[in-house]
């Protein structure tokens, strides 16, 4: 059943959404880039956002990782308003966001890369105290799950790491951190065939911990298999909210294509 | 390893002596990451000490410790600095400075000599404060901030001092604790001081949050901070320690020497930023170690004094240590040391 | 592992650009066979006046069979750069050693090499007044070869008073290397005779860059045009100052310290109107003299006094031959 722009579906879901978008508009200086956009993600389903470049995609997906705060409009989690000082505050309520560049520092080794910005550690006055040891069973512990056994050891910087490998650790680490929400930024741009098959099976795996999962994609023959839901976003407003299984891939393509062909014509 | 048997164990165990073996030397005192500037330091060392019988005597040892522990304290806080991917071009300005305003105060005008060195400690945190507060806040290039800050203090030296020296050779507790000599012993206090302080800040880089951040904050400052590391609190905080390190060595220098001009430190700089990077670590930030540093800082000093030893005039010292930097450096880049795009 | 890979190939890069750096350097004809070594340890090795000091070592190593090592540290850092490089020379146990003796501060390497039995003489300073005086009775009894710079500028100051306005009036001093301590010292024995004679005067802070130090004289002499009178500390100060007062036909009279091609012909066209001449060259020929005499005929060690000798352009011919030789 298709939506028509602005409306959040409510009746195929039961409960809160794990987050929610009601009116949100951003600016950058004089720029308006964001009108009044309201979209939900619930708790166990994967929604994909998609649009042309400059449709306002990458902002929307900062506002919500608490990067971006938006000019006006209001963010809930779990049926509560909040709003972000820093991603740190997302962060702490269970949102975690895998970006373009990943967000994992390429000189460091796996684990610090894992619990970075959330280390364990001992408290020894002012001194925080990296637990190591623990720290690296964790991490090689969440690893072994998600079979990545070409990494022989957590120590290993992650530059060493293909893409897709390293595509997966980032998403691993947001689901050990008991995030409610992920949210990935062209988690499958520039991966190979097998490469994209493990980060769209980790998206999977993410729904079966019911997660909620919103991510950003430009290849439509990737959305398609694993949205729920497919949100068009067209020049900073949602024109389109698609359920699963309403189109296919050409007429999906075409859907898009249209709406630059009415841009001009 | 084949795929199958790794496939049995999790790649954080902690139980094979192989994997204790890689831990050690990813992250120990000595790891893999010291391994070549140590072996260029026995290199050296060995080279030296066949060169010329005297290597081994007590006045060598005082010359290159003393040289070391003056560089090298700088280079730790620089090197600090450099992992969170910022410059400190005032270090060497910084490193007169500090002592000046002790000398002024205790020496000329007879303030107590621990309330006047806590006061020029003081200030030449300042001088960090201001170095990693300019950077952050406006966004400028800390090259150009500190390289601002270098010609601020160069001209307050001139200003504070005139190009005349002061001296102090009464018996002083405070310049005991910083220079003294090591009774028996040719070391002198500073290079104590060198070893707590690289004792210390090796701690904080592996095995404090606080060092994780700093990696973090000069290898992707934008990821970091979008997993919640405060990057610029890390750079400001490390804006201090270089401009508190520099400050320190050069009254540990006053203490030693029991004199100051605003000649002591010109171009220390450039000397600690060699260090660290002949020590392993990064110019482009992200990694490095500390003990690297400390190596690096020895290598110069033994090179140096090494030189004097064999009878090579002093232009011969610089030509070889800017020919040894670049080929450093250009392995580093090649082997892919510094990050993903040259692996 | 292909991180310890490489980690163990940079190691080996660098221990063998290491390893080839000294083998080259280990060809060095550091010493020749059989000859004593004297070391001669100053502060500076771009100075220009340091460049003749060095000059003087050398031929006197020549002329006397010695082999002579002159080292200074890459930046001039005063007594803080020369202490280590003392101590080094120290340790090879050399013939004899020449130290500039600045201040109290090269008192401990002083005495250390007078007890490791190693022979010293004391060059370009030796200041032993008020709390620069040395607690090792020995020091003050070293033979000095040079002129304290304490001195030389009182000397300059009243040889060149007759040649300024006999009012009052504002004299510019300009420092070339601010941070040398020592060229204080010139300034502050300048400002005692100014001081006695109630001239008034000013300090100008200036680079080791003539072309620099053209633009900033020019600057000060038209912001103040009081001023009746250029001292520079050194060359590179007094030699723009010269070309700036001459090219704009200024009646200005300049004095300087040191003379090199530059100054001299300035003073040949009259364009500066006199310089003090430390003679460096003599300072390190002689103190390197007196060291190869002691080592090799137990000569005690004599003072010599290298200063006192004012150049004008009435004398600049001879001293213009005697740049020529490389030897003023």
């Amino acid at each position: 059943m298709s939506t028509g722009p602005g409306a959040v579906a409510g009746s195929a879901h039961d409960g809160e959404p794990v987050f929610e978008l009601r009116g949100i508009s951003h600016r950058y200086g004089r720029n308006q880039v964001i009108f009044d956009v309201s979209m939900a993600v619930w708790p166990g389903e994967v929604v994909a956002l998609v649009g042309d470049n400059g449709a306002g995609k990458s902002t929307l997906l900062k506002i919500f990782a608490g990067y971006q705060r938006p000019t006006s409009g209001i963010l809930r989690f779990m049926g509560r308003e909040v709003s972000f000082a820093t991603p740190a505050d997302a962060r702490g309520i269970g949102i975690e966001a895998v970006y373009q560049d990943l967000a994992i520092v390429d000189q460091m080794s796996l684990w610090r890369n894992f619990f970075l910005g959330k280390e364990m550690v001992r408290r020894f006055g002012p001194l925080h105290v990296l637990e190591r040891r623990r720290m690296r069973e964790a991490a090689g512990n969440a690893l072994a799950q998600l079979g990545l056994t070409r990494i022989r050891s957590v120590e290993e910087p992650v530059w060493t790491l293909s893409g897709g490998e390293r595509q997966s650790v980032a998403i691993t680490r947001a689901i050990h951190f008991g995030a409610r929400l992920l949210l990935l930024d062209e988690p499958t741009a520039a991966l190979s065939v097998r490469e994209t098959r493990n980060v769209i099976a980790s998206i999977e795996r993410a729904r079966e911990h019911k997660l909620g999962v919103l991510y950003i994609d430009h290849n439509m023959s990737h959305v398609l298999p694993v949205a729920d839901r497919i949100v068009l976003l067209e020049l900073g407003r949602v024109v389109r909210t698609i359920d699963r299984g309403e189109v296919g891939l050409v007429e999906l393509q075409d859907l898009i294509a249209r709406r630059d062909n009415r841009a001009d014509g | 390893m084949s795929p199958q048997r790794s496939a049995n164990r999790t790649p954080g165990a902690a139980s094979l002596p192989a994997d204790r073996v890689r831990r050690l030397l990813a992250e120990g005192i000595l790891g893999i990451r010291e391994l070549a500037p140590g072996l260029g330091l026995i290199a050296v060392i060995l080279f030296f000490s066949l060169q010329t019988a005297h290597f081994w005597s007590p006045q060598t040892m005082t010359a290159i410790s003393s040289i070391a522990s003056t560089i090298g304290i700088v280079a730790v806080g620089v090197t600090m600095l450099m992992i969170s991917g910022e410059f400190d071009l005032s270090v060497g300005q910084n490193f007169a400075f500090t002592p000046i305003i002790w000398a002024l105060l205790f020496v000329t005008n007879g303030i107590n000599e621990w309330l006047a060195l806590i006061v020029a400690l003081m200030l030449s945190c300042c001088v960090g404060i201001i170095n990693g507060f300019v950077t952050t806040l406006f966004g400028i290039p800390s090259f150009i901030t500190t390289l601002g800050m270098f010609f601020v203090l160069e001209g307050l030296n001139n200003l504070l001092i005139s190009g005349h020296q002061l001296i102090m050779f009464d018996p002083s507790a405070a310049m005991s604790l910083l220079g003294a000599r090591i009774t028996d012993t040719p070391f002198y206090m500073p290079v104590v001081w060198l070893f707590v302080i690289a004792g210390i800040f090796w701690f904080v880089l592996s095995h404090l949050r606080y060092g994780n951040w700093t990696l973090a904050t000069g290898g992707r400052a934008g990821p970091a901070k979008a997993m919640g590391v405060p990057t610029a609190r890390v750079k400001r905080t490390n804006f201090v320690l270089s401009a508190f390190l520099a400050g320190l060595s050069g009254c540990m220098q006053f203490a030693y020497i029991r004199g100051v001009t605003q000649a002591q430190g010109q171009n220390y700089e450039l000397l600690a930023i060699t260090a660290a990077v002949l020590g392993g670590t990064s110019l482009f930030g992200g990694t490095g170690t500390i003990w690297g540093s400390v190596i690096g800082a020895f290598l110069l000093a033994t090179i140096e004094i090494g030189l004097v030893l064999i009878g090579v005039p002093g232009s011969f010292y610089v030509t070889f240590i800017g020919v040894i930097l670049v080929i450093v450096v250009i392995a580093n880049v090649r082997l892919g040391r510094f990050g993903s795009s040259q692996a | 592992m292909p991180n310890n890979w490489r980690e163990a190939g940079r190691a080996g890069i660098a221990l063998a650009a290491a390893l080839l750096g000294l083998a080259l350097l280990g060809h060095y004809p550091a010493f020749a066979a059989g000859e004593p070594t004297i070391y001669v340890i100053g502060p500076s090795l771009t100075d220009p006046f340091w460049i003749t000091e060095q000059n003087g070592a050398k031929q006197a190593g020549h002329d006397f069979g010695v082999n002579v090592v002159f080292e200074a540290p890459a930046q001039d850092t005063g007594d803080a750069g020369m202490v280590p490089l003392v101590q080094g020379a120290i340790a090879t146990k050399p013939a004899g050693i020449a130290i500039d003796y600045v201040s109290k501060t090269m008192e401990g390497v002083t005495s250390a090499a007078l007890n490791a039995g190693i022979p010293v003489v004391l060059y370009n300073n030796d200041r032993f007044e008020g709390a620069n005086a040395p607690n090792d009775k020995r020091i003050p009894g070293l033979a000095f070869v040079g002129q304290d710079e304490s001195i030389s500028g009182a000397i300059l100051a009243k040889a060149w008073l007759p040649d300024l306005p006999p009012k009052p009036c504002k004299v510019l001093i300009v420092n070339p290397f601010p941070t040398a301590f020592v060229l204080t010292l010139r300034a502050d024995g300048v400002k005692r005779v100014l001081d006695a004679t109630h001239y008034p005067y000013a300090d100008l802070a200036a680079t080791g860059d003539e072309g620099q130090n053209l633009s900033l004289i020019g600057a000060a002499l038209q912001a103040d045009k009081g001023i009746c009178g250029v001292v520079g500390l050194g060359d590179p100060a007094a030699n723009p100052a010269g070309r700036y007062i001459g090219q704009n036909h200024l009646k200005i009279p300049v004095a300087t310290f040191d003379v090199g091609a530059e100054t001299a012909a300035l003073i040949k066209n009259g364009w500066i109107t006199m310089a003090i001449n430390q003679q460096p060259f003599l300072q390190t020929y002689f103190a390197v003299a007196n060291l190869a005499n002691e080592i090799k005929y137990n000569l005690t060690p004599v003072n010599v006094n290298t200063g006192t000798s004012i150049v004008t352009d009435k004398n600049i011919d001879t001293v213009q031959a005697c740049i020529k030789a490389g030897r003023c």
